[in-house]
């Protein structure tokens, strides 16, 4: 079945928005919109004024704006109580028993808009709301404002939110379930347990993944420029992504420490991305901090990088992976994040380390084969281009929202 | 080769250095993520050393001239005699100890934990702050 993306109307929620925003579900949200868009499909994207993601602050002006084509709705944050939120959240990561008119005060006190729920459940909604990802007050209020006509990304890590009553309820309420990787299904249908669902067997549901349109390793003379303009050598160790205790960065320090210990000639480890979490004192000299730096620039940086290293183990999906492997960059994952060891085992494009030595090595013997690390940089562009082409992965997902009718 | 025998080889060669010390414990545990030392861990160790409550059998012996050896039986009969309770009082002490020492560790983990988790957010909003007064 083929259906045509003309024939959809769909407003994707999701709490903050926009090319400058890094997240996983955020960029997850922005690829499939633009994407959709440009099928012919109607797309609206609603979302906060919000940016930074602890505080939630308005930063952008409400309204509406075109964003690579979409029409983006954005609305002021509304009232929330932080320090709530903050304790209950902490409460229910530890694992404590928190009674459900807690959670629901915690969801209460997540980030959310009233103007989001007013167009959700307004004469312009679309046929289908899209809300990703599971951990925050927009998602969950939009399912329960539109239960039937709500489709979730949960975006799922194992972790203890993850198991509260109030997200288990609002997944197996909402009529849609898409995930990322079959890794995450199997999370959720853990997760829910026997829980009725709207959507059904869980099992059934679909893995969508994300699209990429074919395109070239970016040039020797591109990675140049780029790493002559940051006062780089190509070759570096790359992280991408938010720094953050959360996403392991703390075990990425220990790892790359490990490893300048191992050489003599340790390569840089560069940081792209956002965060506050400091670089250990030691470390310093030997980090470069990119900040931000735009997507066009992002497939170069990760062309110049010897290695993507990825420690988070909470991913529902690795976006950074692909686009690494779409680079022409092998990589190297915790070995405690499942969904990243999947594409590896899956791929042949990478390796992962389960302690700083192994980390170290890993490298190390990279270094020494040469061939080696061609292999993994090949196996794991073959993998992206097989698996995640947009005309692939586009109209799966047009066929599985179509499926919903 | 492919990614398993790869994963063969990297842990042939980790398992080679480790024989020859070239790699510390620390890089050899696994990530298992500890989270931030518990606020005062010090005391928290002083204290953990004097969670058992047993009595001393030292304190029995009498070195009192003449009567001492007289003494020191009498102070064993009555050891003997008050065993049993002595013991069970002990025994509750030490527990009631051991419950309370791992109540309050949880909870200096917790202060550490929520103190990292606000100058984590003290960190975001004074980088917030600039831009929404600009």
């Amino acid at each position: 079945m083929t259906t045509n993306a003309g024939d959809l109307a769909l407003d994707f929620v999701v709490p903050r928005y926009g090319q400058s925003v890094v997240g996983g579900a955020e960029t997850l949200c922005r690829m499939f919109a633009v994407h959709l868009t440009r099928a012919g499909a109607r797309v609206r994207v609603l979302t906060t004024c919000a940016v930074d993601h602890f505080m939630w602050a308005d930063a952008l002006p409400p309204g509406i704006t075109i964003e690579e084509g979409v029409e983006v709705h954005r609305y002021p944050v509304g009232p929330r109580n932080h320090d709530q939120w903050s304790a209950l959240h902490a409460e229910i990561a530890r694992g404590q028993r928190v009674d459900y008119a807690d959670e629901l005060l915690w969801m209460a006190n997540s980030v959310w808009a009233q103007g989001i729920l007013d167009a959700v459940g307004g004469s312009q909604a679309g046929d289908w709301t899209i809300a990703m990802p599971y951990l925050f007050g927009t998602t969950f209020w939009t399912v329960v404002a539109r239960p039937t006509r709500s489709i979730v990304f949960p975006c799922l890590h194992d972790e203890a939110h993850a198991r509260a009553r109030v997200v288990r309820t609002a997944l197996a309420s909402s009529r849609g379930l898409f995930f990322n990787s079959t890794g995450e299904r199997d999370l959720a249908r853990t997760i829910i347990g026997s829980l009725p669902t709207r959507c059904g067997d869980i099992s059934a549901c679909p893995v969508i993944g994300v699209g990429y349109e074919e395109r070239p390793i970016p040039s020797t003379d591109e990675v140049r420029a780029f790493t002559s303009r940051h006062g780089l050598t190509p070759g570096y160790l790359l992280y991408a992504g938010r720094r953050e205790i959360g996403k392991g960065v703390p075990d990425l320090y220990r790892a790359y420490r490990a490893y300048r210990q191992a050489t003599d000639r340790p390569r840089p480890l560069v940081l792209v991305g956002s965060g506050e979490l400091p670089v250990p004192d030691d470390l310093i000299p030997h980090v470069v901090d990119l900040g931000f730096v735009d997507h066009t620039d992002m497939a170069v940086a990760y062309a110049g990088a010897f290695l993507l290293v990825h420690p988070s183990r909470m991913e529902s999906l690795g976006l950074v992976l692909l686009e690494a492997w779409l680079a022409g960059t092998p990589v190297l994952v915790t070995a405690h994040s499942p969904v990243l060891v999947e594409h590896c085992t899956a791929s042949g494009g990478g390796l992962w380390w389960a302690n700083p030595a192994e980390f170290a090595e890993a490298v190390l013997m990279l270094e020494e084969s040469p061939n080696t690390h061609d292999h993994l940089a090949i196996a794991g562009r073959e993998y992206v281009m097989e698996r995640f082409r947009w005309a692939a992965v586009g109209e799966h997902l047009i066929d599985s929202i179509a499926a919903l009718a | 080769m492919n990614e398993s025998d790869l994963m063969d080889e990297l842990h042939r060669r980790v398992a080679e250095k480790k024989a020859q010390g070239l790699y510390s414990i620390d890089a050899l545990s696994d990530e298992i993520r500890p989270g931030p030392e518990p606020v005062d861990a010090d005391g928290l160790a002083r204290l953990e050393r004097l969670v058992d409550v047993a009595p001393d059998p030292s304190v029995v012996r009498s070195t009192k001239p003449v009567i001492g050896g007289a003494v020191t039986g009498a102070k064993h009969v009555l050891v003997r005699a008050t065993r049993q309770p002595v013991d069970d009082l002990a025994c509750r002490a030490t527990t009631f100890n051991g419950l309370l020492l791992h109540h309050l560790a949880g909870l200096a983990r917790e202060v550490a934990l929520l103190q990292a988790r606000v100058d984590e957010l003290e960190r975001a909003l004074s980088a917030v702050k600039p831009a929404a007064s600009a």
